[in-house]
Order: C-alpha cells, then structure tokens, then sequence
C-alpha cells in the first residue's frame, strides 16, 4: 500500500551555519528498511529544490536507530544570523520531507500512525 | 483623548507541510494552557492563525482545505510590562518543546510594546482657550 511517509515516521531539524540537518526517524523498526529504500537522496532533492538548497544533500544511514539524517549544505540562506527568513533556523524546515510517499506492505498497516487520509 | 493603557505583548511560531493546520490547534491549546500555568492576567487576548483567521476573526469563513503553511500568532494587553512578557516567554517554550518542527523567528524583534489608547471624547467649549500665533 502507498502511505505518506508522515504515517511511518517523524522527523526533526537543526541548524549549524548554513547547514541544516535533517532526519527522518522511523515509528517502527519494520517500517525502516522501506523508508530507506524510498527517502534517498534524490528523492528529498525533490521536496527541497535548488532554490532552497543551493549545495549538496548527503544522506547518512543509522541503521541501528532506523534513521536516516540528511545533511542539506547551503539551505539556511546564509547562516542563522544572517537569514532573511522568517523560520531563520530551520525548525519547521523537517515538515516538508513528510509530504514524500513509500510503499510499504500491507501486513504493517496496523502499525501505521496519523490520519488513514494520508 | 491619550490614555496608557498597559502593555502590549506578541509573538508568532509557524507550522508547514502535511498536517499544519491540525498541529496549530494542537499548539493553541498548548499555549493557553501553558499561559495558564504561567498565571497570565490579560485584559484581553488573541490566538490567530495567520493565512486562515487573522484578518477576518470569527467570521473567517472555514478552510476548504489545509494551507500550506500556518503562522500563529498571539497577542494580549495587560496592565503590566512583567505581565506582556510572559507571552515571548511562553512562545520560546513552544518552539523548543512544543510540537515537532515548531519555526520560530530569533532572535527577537519587540515583542512587548507600551499601549496609549486612543479615546473619542468631548470636552466643554469653556474649557479650550483659543490663541493664534503667526511665526
């Protein structure tokens, strides 16, 4: 079954200079192998395009926690102090992956979390 | 007629992507309670969710769907600078332990400003002295 990927995981933010962590933490360790196989890099490229990540996007793989944290360079206009963006640190910056989409079995569906809409 | 009235105190933090408008209830309820705790005496406040109800107030008609993005933003007039402040200071609560990826604007602009009320008022004719000066 195709789900948001809101419905298998969350994720967070942080900021040093004018890089911006992003990660996406699994709900379930059985939904993990999935979200690794759909959430590549290429794939947050296109929630993140190059106007609002102007350098590379990395991803690094903590298998043993089931997450996965992205490393987006150039995505905070120039540094926190220097931003003129009203989100200047990027908090909220990690909502938007969740808007990608997997496919995941249809024997985890009792596993699945947030609204069945997604 | 100018009158102080007390202090003014605001702050916002910003909700986007799937799930924001859901999540800005959630930190309304949050925040009053938070605000609650904090023995908040307001004369009056205001909880807007800027792209949904902060112009129009109650008589914003319902979203037909989920905006992309949200900005709460609140407002409260209180008798005191001590008592304004506490708004800032809740909403830094928020962003940092409130609800996942909670944006926030920092560091911050003025966010308690001092209120003179504007009143209509009449005053007896008696009471003015007229005087013309040229320069």
């Amino acid at each position: 079954m195709r789900v948001s990927l809101r419905r298998v995981a969350h994720s967070r933010s942080g900021d040093k200079g004018n890089t911006s962590n992003i990660t996406v933490i699994a709900y379930e360790p059985a939904f993990y192998p999935y979200i690794k196989q759909a959430v590549t890099a290429d794939a947050l490229r296109t929630v993140y395009n190059e106007a609002a990540v102007r350098g590379a996007i990395t991803r690094y793989e903590v298998d043993g926690l089931g997450v996965l944290n992205f490393v987006l360079e150039g995505a905070l206009g120039g540094g926190v102090s220097r931003s003129l963006a009203i989100d200047n640190y990027g908090k909220a910056l990690a909502s938007a992956v969740l808007r990608l989409e997997l496919e995941v079995p249809d024997a985890l569906a009792p596993l699945l979390r947030g609204p069945k809409t997604d | 007629m100018g009158c102080t009235e007390g202090y003014i105190g605001e702050d916002m933090f910003f909700f986007a992507g799937p799930g924001c408008l859901d999540k800005a209830r959630l930190a309304e309820t949050i925040l009053r309670e938070r605000l609650c705790l904090a023995g908040l005496q307001a004369d009056d406040l205001r909880i807007d969710f800027i792209g949904v109800n902060a112009v129009h107030g109650a008589a914003s008609a319902a979203p037909a769907c989920e905006p992309a993005e949200i900005a709460v933003r609140i407002a409260a007039r209180c008798a005191s600078r001590v008592q304004a402040e506490k708004i800032g200071r809740e909403v830094d609560g928020m962003a940092v332990c409130g609800l996942a990826s909670t944006g926030k604007r920092v560091p911050h602009q003025d966010r308690v400003r001092e209120v003179i009320g504007l009143w209509s008022t009449l005053v007896p004719r008696s009471s003015v002295q007229c005087t013309v000066e040229f320069v």
